[in-house]
């Protein structure tokens, strides 16, 4: 995997085997200012940050940002990196809060209003369905969940979070985490109720 | 009977709910061992959960295409002089750190004699002294000399990628013909930030992007970011 991702390492050491002892690794690196161990977990991260991000803002230069600010706190704190969580997880923490801030300081619209997306959203029985629409149709509704039910859904199905991490990442008891769930499957099943049963 | 039928329906009422409140994650393998047994032995009889598993798995398998493009090269090169700024902030606080240490050794707490701190202090002046004349001495015109990161350019507003093949003296003649500085670089991807007047920027991309030796090119001015 380091390989791949260009980082040379500069010890004869034997390479962590699971990824996750491999990020373990890059962060104790990163910690003593490796840049190239930095590159390396930039590169691993940039990809699922910025899928995760594209969940909250459409903004692709704002997008850009947030994972830079992330990594330039990555970059500062990780010699105080505790270990009791894992890397992904505090990664995750760290863009969420950024993402927050930044989504807050630019005053976008991207908290939806639930009704008129639903409405927007639902497509008569008839209507014929590709692909490419049920990729849309799911995309809007999506955006039309409240953002913090819309995070939780991502980080489940689309980051293969536990509602451990999930309650980690967001700061937020772990019911508070299933709660969310709960609302957001009910509202997407109603948004996507004739999509899902033409198409799936 | 009946109670023991009650009992029976309650405990399954109970099951159905926390299995419910676990599915999504039950679909996404995250579950622990007495969890996944729990949820596992309540899909065998509850078609109302296997129905609902059924739809997240679809949900989870079409994940819809991200409506951005950002570009990993273009962001990482905009942050690596952020890093270089912060390396030498930290260089700077260490150093004052030291300074610090130095001086509480020396003091009344640290037992230390009195007459080291004097020295220290002395040598201290007398190496500030030796700066200040320094630089207040008259000095030749320099303009032939220009090091990394000296002020008058240092932000970078393009990205390059060299081909592999690309030799030094192919880069020198490039950065020579469009008055370019290398201002941070190479990444392990072997791409280089540059700075080039910006009266000219959108020439030099042209030029650049004509050059046979580069793989790719990038601005990062304001609007090539949106």
């Amino acid at each position: 995997m380091f390989e791949n991702w260009g980082w040379r390492g500069k010890t004869d050491k034997k390479r962590p085997d699971t990824p996750e002892a491999q990020e373990v690794e890059l962060i104790t690196l990163i910690a003593n200012a490796d840049r190239q161990a930095f590159e390396a977990l930039y590169r691993l991260y940039f990809g699922r940050l910025a899928r995760f991000l594209d969940k909250m803002t459409r903004d692709t230069h704002l997008i850009e940002e947030i994972v830079n600010d992330t990594m330039l706190v990555v970059w500062q704190k990780a010699p105080s990196f505790n270990h009791t969580s894992r890397v992904s997880t505090w990664v995750f923490a760290i863009a969420y809060r950024q993402a927050l801030k930044a989504i807050n300081s630019f005053d976008e619209a991207v908290e939806s209003d639930f009704e008129h997306h639903a409405a927007e959203t639902r497509y008569e029985p008839e209507q014929q369905m590709s692909a490419q629409q049920l990729d849309a149709d799911l995309s809007r509704a999506l955006r039309a969940l409240p953002m913090e039910q819309r995070v939780v859904v991502s980080l489940t199905y689309y980051h293969e979070m536990g509602y451990k991490e999930i309650a980690e990442t967001m700061e937020c008891p772990v019911n508070t985490v299933k709660t969310r769930m709960f609302h957001a499957r009910q509202r997407l099943r109603f948004m996507l109720s004739d999509s899902m049963e033409e198409i799936l | 009977m009946n109670t023991k039928t009650n009992q029976v329906h309650q405990s399954d009422e109970s099951d159905h709910s926390q299995v419910q409140d676990l599915l999504p994650w039950y679909a996404n393998n995250t579950l622990q061992a007495d969890e996944q047994q729990l949820v596992r032995a309540h899909l065998q009889t509850c078609t109302a959960c296997q129905d609902d598993l059924q739809w997240q798995q679809k949900l989870k398998a079409g994940e819809p295409a991200a409506s951005t493009v950002p570009n990993v090269d273009r962001a990482l090169a905009r942050l690596l002089p952020k890093l270089d700024r912060q390396v030498q902030a930290a260089k700077v606080n260490n150093t004052n750190n030291f300074m610090a240490r130095l001086r509480t050794l020396f003091t009344a707490d640290g037992k230390a004699p009195a007459r080291w701190g004097m020295a220290v202090m002395a040598s201290q002046t007398a190496v500030i002294v030796g700066l200040v004349a320094f630089m207040a001495l008259p000095r030749q015109d320099d303009s032939s000399y220009r090091v990394l990161g000296s002020g008058e350019r240092s932000s970078g507003n393009i990205v390059v990628l060299f081909k592999p093949e690309t030799t030094v003296k192919d880069i020198q003649r490039i950065m020579s013909i469009n008055d370019a500085r290398i201002i941070d670089g190479p990444t392990v991807t072997n791409a280089y930030l540059l700075n080039v007047d910006d009266a000219r920027l959108e020439q030099s991309i042209r030029e650049l992007r004509s050059e046979a030796g580069i793989e790719l090119v990038e601005s990062l001015g304001s609007g090539a970011a949106k």
